[in-house]
């Protein structure tokens, strides 16, 4: 008997990226979880893979923190400069929103060495935060506060000779956090689209990304430094636990406004992390296939990264229900590398039936976390696809397209918004809009702030109207007569025109509902998208999470790091 | 004069709040606030024409704009007293349909306010597909034929590409007296409002709705008393 006869087979379909109509759903995007295709890691990779080279320049600061600081960034072909300076935290008017006014560091990250007048320039303009002024060669302002108490825990037990106490660092998991990346044009820094694919910051996200990593590095250098002064027996930080201090990452609000403004960002990467998984999906992996035993051993990483998580979460699966979760995956992906089967069955690509299996069985998040890891399966492919991504922001009508060809468009492609009960009281309960003070994103009931403008897209709404006035309108009427008719449309028109053809450009939501719960997308983007690991939750609206945790040092870097980085374990305690 | 380098992302921002000022629906003037920025690459009337022109262009009503006349390829565009930025994408509109269906097409603009602002449909038909000639006047006649877009920007859209690299100089008083006024589309900075966002919220009596777990060691009196205190920022502002 053969083994085809001994076992049914199943699922013959080529493994295909998933629809826009399932992924794009705010509580689908929001079960999205780190993978190579998020930016801390890509760009990590990149990091390693060019082996820069990142060393403290100049580090004068007194034992009251007050003082300046500069790294030199190497990579291949360029230097970059990250000048800071550093503040004795304050208590006062101190909060993490970018309303407060207590920050314990703020720097630039500049392209070329540091020149003196770089220095004195940003310590002049730095504070002055949306009315300074950066120099032509600043990429991001940034500024980021201590964790306080982890922060001096750390600090006491180095100066004592000692490494700090794991159970505390581990109920955070960094020193600082950062509280602000601001660039690509924002207080007169460069443009980012100005720097182009070959510039080593070039990439998506990567001034930002590399300025957060700098951040975790001084932060560790920072209190090691203090630590020093304090005392003639401090010690450094063990290399294992410097590495599992990430930096710390607030978000909020104003990436709902990110992704209504760069669609075709959010698309690309999407796109190319559904396509790496489809990718990944159908290879046709064997009885003792290395490729099984590697995803068993990743995934085995992910509980144990999980079971230690002490992270309190709100609205998200717990990481306990996680690594149960990921339990299963972990014994079926046993089973499939000692029998070659999935579930007792000879399946055509098995890992996409384990896929099918675990999306009807497990926890979203858990699902994700093993369409994350089997991307570490077409490494090749994931990075060649980040390094392609090119999103412009602009968008043109193309005027000559009849309006019945954009109303079979918007049919088609806009369901979800044609769907959408903009009638019903709720929906647009709430209003987007900025405060004077420091531009803070915030989402209110709309009677509770009838003056403030709505600074938000309203897609369901505006599909709604543009297909009504469309089909109110001749067939074979030009877009450049319906405009002129309609120019209420002209931006709605050339957004949808401008996105045709492509998959994950829009979450499906109607983001002035009752119903919309805008943490959902704030998760895409600093898990899914930034690749930010135990990311709290608070009133359905913010996020603080651990950014770059476990990432190799410096030193690594040079050295050119092998093996997983993500997913670290607790440093073993002394 | 002292000048400051603006780049676009500040350009776009201050125009798109400064025309959400106006009663424009918002549909309209988020799709125009190049225009603005265009004007200043250009040299024309830029930030110092969108002052001195925002009640005109706080009542406008590009619907009003029209054709006068029409023949195969040939067209003049009544703009009905609208300014010249808000004709411009229906001049851009109307010039792509007739490429697309003549090969070419000529199209007068008459009675557009500021009609010398026209010129930036010239800088701006290149990321439309178009190659765009004008013949200045009170009543300029554009040319336009099709150029095929190459997905490069310095190539499709040299000005923006400027732009992106060296943005623009601009009076500084001039940029801070913009800055000002597009302020005024964001919203006052209340007790209630400061409840729209960030991780905690602080009730009127001092107590708190949310997790403290929050790692900030945020200042509750800060909180509780907006308008007291400004940011940073606020402080240096000049």
């Amino acid at each position: 008997m053969t083994a085809t006869a001994e076992f049914p087979v199943s699922g013959s379909a080529v493994p295909a990226p998933r629809p826009g109509s399932i992924l794009m759903t705010p509580a689908r995007l929001a079960a999205i979880q780190p993978s190579r295709v998020s930016g801390a890691r890509a760009f990590m990779n990149k990091m390693v893979r060019e082996r820069w080279d990142i060393s403290v320049q100049r580090f004068d600061i007194d034992k009251s923190a007050a003082g300046t600081f500069v790294y030199s960034i190497k990579s291949p072909d360029c230097e970059f400069s990250f000048i800071g300076f550093s503040f004795p935290p304050s208590r006062t008017a101190r909060t993490g929103r970018i309303i407060g006014r207590a920050w314990d560091m703020m720097g630039t990250l500049n392209e070329g060495p540091a020149t003196e007048a770089d220095i004195e320039s940003a310590r002049v303009e730095l504070p002055k935060l949306y009315s300074g002024r950066a120099t032509p060669n600043a990429l991001i302002w940034c500024r980021s506060n201590r964790s306080m108490r982890v922060f001096d825990q750390t600090l006491a037990a180095l100066a004592d000779g000692n490494q700090p106490e794991i159970s505390a660092l581990s109920e955070v998991c960094y020193l600082m956090r950062n509280t602000g990346l601001d660039g690509n044009g924002t207080f007169g820094t460069r443009s980012f689209p100005s720097l182009g694919a070959d510039h080593p910051l070039g990439g998506v996200l990567q001034a930002q990304l590399l300025t957060a990593y700098l951040m975790r590095e001084y932060s560790c250098d920072l209190v090691e430094h203090l630590a020093s002064l304090k005392s003639d027996k401090a010690v450094k930080i063990d290399p294992t636990t410097r590495r599992f201090l990430g930096v710390g990452n607030g978000s909020a609000l104003g990436l709902i406004f990110f992704i209504q403004k760069h669609p075709r960002l959010i698309n690309a990467l999407l796109t190319a992390r559904e396509n790496a998984i489809a990718k990944a999906r159908a290879l046709a992996v064997e009885k003792g296939d290395d490729r099984v035993a590697q995803l068993l051993e990743l995934v085995q990483r992910a509980i144990v990264f999980r079971q230690q998580d002490k992270m309190v979460y709100e609205a998200f699966t717990s990481s306990q229900q996680i690594a149960a979760d990921l339990q299963q995956v972990a014994q079926a992906l046993d089973a499939l590398r000692q029998t070659g089967l999935v579930n007792g069955e000879r399946a055509s690509y098995p890992l996409d039936a384990l896929a099918q299996h675990f999306d009807d069985t497990l926890s979203p998040e858990a699902g994700e976390i093993f369409l994350s890891l089997l991307v570490e399966l077409v490494p090749d492919m994931v990075d060649d696809a980040i390094r392609a991504i090119d999103a412009p922001d602009e968008f043109t009508v193309q005027a000559s397209e009849k309006a019945c060809d954009l109303l079979t468009l918007v049919r088609r492609d806009y369901g979800w918004a044609l769907e959408a009960d903009m009638a019903h009281p709720h929906a647009y309960r709430y209003v987007w809009y900025k405060s004077e003070t420091a531009e803070e994103p915030r989402r209110g009931a709309r009677d509770e702030v009838p003056d403030a403008l709505d600074l938000g897209l309203d897609i369901c709404g505006g599909v709604q109207k543009l297909a009504a006035d469309l089909e109110a309108s001749p067939a074979d009427l030009t877009l450049a007569r319906f405009l002129m008719k309609h120019p209420q449309h002209r931006h709605l028109v050339a957004r949808i025109q401008s996105l045709r053809g492509l998959t994950y450009h829009t979450p499906h939501a109607n983001i002035n509902a009752e119903a919309f719960v805008p943490i959902d997308l704030v998760r895409l983007m600093n898990v899914g998208i930034h690749g930010i690991d135990k990311t709290r939750d608070f009133l359905n609206r913010n996020l603080r999470g651990v950014l770059y945790h476990g990432a190799p040092t410096p030193q690594d870097i040079r050295a050119g790091y092998t093996g997983t980085w993500f997913y670290p374990a607790e440093p073993a305690t002394a | 004069m002292t000048t400051l380098r603006i780049m676009p992302r500040e350009m776009r921002l201050m125009s798109e709040r400064i025309l959400s000022l106006t009663a424009l629906p918002k549909g309209f003037f988020t799709a125009v606030i190049d225009h603005v920025m265009y004007s200043q690459k250009l040299a024309f009337g830029g930030f110092a024409m969108l002052e001195t022109r925002f009640d005109v262009l706080a009542k406008a009503d590009p619907a009003k704009i029209a054709i006068a006349s029409e023949t195969a390829g040939t067209l003049e565009l009544d703009a009905a007293g609208e300014h010249a930025w808000f004709v411009v994408p229906t001049l851009l509109d109307l010039a792509g349909e007739f490429v697309a269906r003549f090969g070419e097409a000529r199209i007068t603009v008459a009675n557009a306010l500021d009609p010398a602002e026209l010129k930036i449909a010239q800088a701006l038909a290149g990321r439309t597909g178009l190659a765009l000639t004008v013949r200045e006047g009170d009543a300029p006649v554009f040319t336009a034929t099709a150029q095929p877009l190459t997905g490069i920007v310095a190539q499709d859209d040299p000005t923006l590409w400027a732009l992106l690299c060296d943005g623009v100089q601009i009076d500084a008083e001039l940029w801070w007296r913009t800055y000002h006024h597009a302020k005024k589309a964001l919203a006052a900075d209340t007790v209630v409002s400061r409840r729209h966002a960030g991780p905690m919220i602080v009730n009127e009596d001092g107590t708190v709705i949310g997790r403290k777990d929050n790692d900030d060691e945020t200042d509750i009196s800060f909180l509780a008393a907006p308008g007291a205190q400004n940011t940073q920022g606020e402080n240096a502002k000049p």
